[in-house]
């Protein structure tokens, strides 16, 4: 008998000497004594922590409101994830400056103030302002790839 | 808002760490929301901090999911991150080492502001006692968290081994305590002994 199978013996864990040790018990009444004060210890544990272990009782409204500010943040997280996406796009396109100022164009004029303040539901809005700026300063092809990939992206949140 | 269905832990578990769905995650919210904020307030901290923890714990969870390796280990690593969380806010408000901070200890500094949960939490502190800092963190995940050994050595980032000895280690300690009390509320056999407590006037 090993010292781990006497561990989880003792914390009520299956192991496959559970039968050797079972055995041992019988004809040990010093091993006998000290497993019933670990199982006693065991179940006093148990007993005290058993209010704990319900969980502390918070109430459906207060869960709902956690619930959407995590979510709220997510969103957050998922549009930073867009824009860089569409940003990796254009750079090499139409060059690091003009993508940046592309973007931060696009977002003023969805009235976002800058592409950190957009919001989920003007990102439609957002790629077809972003669509336009590009078919001016880069051409018509880069245009077409960016309203796909932010129509994509889109689809992907949803 | 986003309304999940009421389903069991375990397969709210299963099903985000399949889809990774924000619908998905929503249900598991809900589940675990409640279980996390147990963590930080029976830890000793505030209701606000604990429900603003709670929340960076779940959007961690969802955030990286892609970094739990071994399924079967998710609630491990949910509280894994919950201690990280917890050190980091240590850090950032005790201006300490984390390290040398007790986490299990914090709950005397709040002792003046202690919540319903907090008091329960008494007697089974008061079991805990005895032990060590390391010991009744072990403890707590074990009995309060309901986590297995491996469980328990993913959220405290310690060896397998360790946690099982300190689980053998921490009850044996704690046997004593229970003879302790068995003692006490032993009845006194000889008429001797009672006399000792008893004063027979006349």
């Amino acid at each position: 008998m090993n010292e781990e199978n006497w561990f989880a013996y003792l914390d009520n864990v299956a192991s496959a000497e559970d039968s050797t040790i079972a055995a041992h018990l019988k004809s040990c009444s010093a091993c006998r004594e000290t497993v019933e004060l670990m199982r006693s210890v065991d179940q006093a544990l148990l007993d005290s922590s058993a209010t704990l272990r319900a969980g502390v009782p918070v109430g459906n409204p207060a869960i709902a409101a956690a619930k959407e500010k995590a979510l709220a943040r997510l969103g957050s997280h998922s549009l930073s994830l867009r824009l860089g996406s569409l940003y990796l796009l254009l750079a090499p396109m139409c060059g690091v400056e003009t993508s940046t100022r592309a973007i931060c164009a696009a977002a003023y004029r969805v009235s976002a103030g800058s592409p950190r303040l957009l919001e989920d539901r003007s990102w439609l809005g957002f790629v077809e302002h972003l669509h336009s700026i590009v078919a001016t300063l880069c051409g018509e092809p880069a245009a077409q790839l960016v309203r796909e990939r932010g129509m994509r992206l889109q689809q992907e949140a949803a | 808002m986003l309304e999940a269905p009421n389903i069991p832990e375990t397969e709210a578990v299963a099903t985000f760490l399949r889809d990774k769905s924000e619908q998905a995650f929503a249900a598991l919210f809900e589940i675990l929301y409640p279980k996390v904020l147990r963590y930080f307030i029976l830890r000793g901290t505030p209701d606000a901090v604990a429900e603003e923890l709670a929340q960076d714990v779940l959007t961690a969870v969802y955030r990286h999911s892609d970094a739990l390796r071994d399924r079967q280990l998710f609630f491990g690593w949910l509280f894994r991150i919950a201690r990280n969380q917890l050190l980091q806010h240590v850090r950032k408000h005790h201006r300490k080492d984390a390290d040398t901070i007790a986490i299990d200890d914090l709950d005397t500094q709040s002792a003046g502001r202690m919540r319903t949960e907090q008091r329960i939490a008494g007697s089974f502190r008061e079991w805990l006692a005895p032990l060590e800092p390391q010991e009744r963190q072990i403890m707590m995940l074990r009995y309060i968290e309901e986590l297995g050994y491996q469980e328990i050595a993913t959220a405290l980032n310690i060896p397998l081994g360790t946690v099982k000895w300190k689980i053998f280690r921490s009850k044996a300690k704690l046997t004593e305590t229970l003879k302790g009390s068995r003692k006490e509320t032993e009845p006194l056999e000889t008429s001797d002994e009672r006399r000792k407590l008893v004063r027979i006037p006349g």
